[in-house]
């Protein structure tokens, strides 16, 4: 199966060796043709269920943590903000 | 019998009734813990001060005279893929491997609410990934009653805490098998239940679409209880829903319900691939149920064969989505090494993630990609729907379904994992429950002639736990209690 590693990679922001890229190669090729050989549904079936209706809450804005609290786990912070590195010059 | 050994129901009437103290529980569970722990490996994190606190407060109120909840002083373990508020979650990840939620799930408000006792955070692989608990960045749990062999997983961790005494019950969470694999493994109870009974609120994502919150326990009681205080709609999981409570009889013991009932037997649980003592096992359930007036029939459940393919497909599209939050700049690990904000987020995801997490989030983002997904996400879930259809029409007919929880034991430890096919396959009799959302419990039968458990599944229709745990609870009364382990 043709897939393109490199890209594949680079699109999921992770770099992997050669060995590692192989195998996993290997294994996403055999479900990719596993799906492949799947016979053929009936396209107008729908994948919706329709008694499955969603209850969203009221979009209001609330302050359930404090900035404090969220940045607690942040890697580096300065000034009350999480740090990342330089982008603009 | 010693405390660590008995299940929750009868504890609580213990407690209730001032028999023994919490603290005497949770002081008898700690000592189990410090016995036991460094040959099972079950837990990350370890809660005993907290937990004495508890039940402390439990004895307290009791003193007091005051109403509890059947759950207060039970010594409960959490999957480490729950948020506990101040307490280390780290879905045994290195990339989470100093993150301390600033809020508790929504099943911890409800377990401390009960007053139960939290113990501790469970190991499991890595971001709930796997079968064995081999993909945890921390270490590898044993199977209680063979500590060369795996326990299962995702949930390994959760099963092979209740059943080596080193929690009364726990919480695991189930994508495609999660809970009922280890809790065949490992010879105890694992629900995994409808779609939406649960909230899904502080369960860290993996297949959003998929994943459940279930109880792992001794018996179908604890299971019952555990379920009865954990379920229920919760405006902050908008995919949650209303569930009628489930006032649970302790004391239903009625194995005529048995008489009568229809049960099916897919025939495409019982491939080829399905260990020989396993099938004889589960075919002795059968046999057993008949006897006492059950309707057995065979019947086909043709797309299951294909539900694996579609579970992989489906799960790995939502994993590449939910596992792109992990970039080193809000939470969790961040490596040491970059100039760029791309080199950044390449190298932390690089060393916070293993391998299975990388291989599940390529295939997911490949699938995605475009000018693939009608090729594979489409085709995959319009295999859900006809998986879907499959079920309710069987449960027109029939009033629940009966199989083998998975196809072998367990497998002694590096066996299976780094041959992904073979480890996929142990799913293969448990993700058509997660595809199709309806609920599923493993319970178990009987050890093998290795002295170590088999396990079969019930399923039922969407929202019908209480009959499951009815005809679980007969199955169970009927079979009786398998040997514990002896560690």
């Amino acid at each position: 199966m043709n897939i393109d590693m490199i890209h594949l990679a680079k699109l999921c922001k992770i770099k992997i060796d050669n060995k590692l890229s192989e195998k996993i190669k290997n294994d996403i090729s055999k479900i990719l043709k596993s799906v492949e050989d799947l016979p053929n549904f009936d396209k107008n079936e729908s994948f919706f269920d329709p008694n499955n209706i969603m209850t969203l809450r009221d979009d209001v804005a609330k302050q359930e943590f404090t900035r404090d609290d969220i940045l607690k786990n942040a890697p580096k912070v300065k000034a009350g903000c999480a740090v990342v590195p330089k982008e603009i010059d | 019998m010693n405390l660590y050994e008995m299940s929750a129901t009868k504890l609580s009437k213990m407690i209730k009734s001032k028999e023994i103290s919490a603290l005497e529980l949770t002081n008898s569970i700690f000592s189990r813990i410090n016995s036991v722990e460094p040959k099972i490996q079950s837990y990350v994190t370890l809660c005993e001060e907290d937990a004495i606190k508890t039940a402390k407060l439990v004895d307290e109120k009791i003193s007091k005279g005051e109403k509890t909840s059947p759950l207060a002083g039970i010594p409960i373990g959490i999957k480490d893929n729950i948020c506990t508020k101040n307490i280390l979650t780290t879905c045994s990840s290195k990339m989470l491997h100093n993150f301390i939620p600033p809020y508790d799930a929504t099943v911890i408000k409800k377990l401390k609410n009960a007053n139960a006792v939290i113990t501790g955070k469970l190991n499991m692989d890595e971001f709930a990934m796997g079968s064995s608990t081999e993909t945890s960045y921390f270490k590898t749990t044993t199977n209680p009653y063979n500590t060369n062999c795996v326990p299962g997983g995702s949930s390994g961790g959760s099963a092979a805490s209740v059943a080596a005494g080193e929690a009364i019950m726990s919480l695991g969470s189930d994508t495609g098998g999660s809970i009922r694999q280890p809790a065949s493994y490992c010879g105890v109870v694992g629900l995994k239940p409808t779609y939406g009974s649960i909230s899904r609120y502080g369960l860290i994502a993996f297949a959003s679409s998929l994943d459940q919150i279930g109880p792992i326990t001794k018996s179908v009681d604890d299971s019952a209880l555990l379920y009865s205080i954990i379920s229920g709609q919760d405006p902050l999981d908008a995919t949650s829903r209303k569930v009628n409570h489930i006032d649970w009889d302790y004391n239903f013991s009625d194995i005529s319900m048995i008489k009568g009932l229809k049960i099916a037997v897919p025939e495409e649980y019982f491939s080829d691939q399905i260990d020989d003592d396993i099938k004889e096992a589960v075919f002795n359930v059968i046999k057993m149920l008949e006897k006492n007036g059950a309707k057995i029939s065979k019947i086909s459940l043709p797309s299951t064969p294909h539900a694996l393919s579609a579970y992989y497909i489906i799960s790995s599209a939502e994993a590449s989505s939910n596992l792109a939050r992990y970039d080193g700049v809000h939470y969790g690990y961040r490596s040491e090494n970059y100039s760029t904000l791309t080199e950044m987020y390449e190298n932390t995801r690089t060393e916070g993630f293993g391998n299975e997490v990388k291989a599940r989030i390529m295939l997911g983002t490949y699938i995605l990609s475009s000018g693939y997904y009608d090729t594979y996400y489409k085709r995959a879930k319009l295999l859900q729907s006809k998986i879907i259809s499959e079920f309710q029409e069987t449960f027109k007919e029939y009033d629940v379904i009966l199989t083998p929880t998975v196809p072998t034991p367990p497998f002694p430890i590096g066996a299976e994992i780094n041959d992904a096919t073979k480890m996929h396959s142990n799913d293969m009799n448990t993700v058509a429950s997660n595809i199709s959302g309806i609920p599923a419990i493993s319970l178990p039968c009987c050890l093998n002639k290795d002295a170590l458990p088999i396990g079969f599944q019930l399923m039922c229709n969407h929202f019908e736990e209480e009959k499951l745990f009815k005809i679980a609870k007969c199955c169970e009364l009927l079979i009786g209690n398998i040997k514990l382990p002896n560690i």
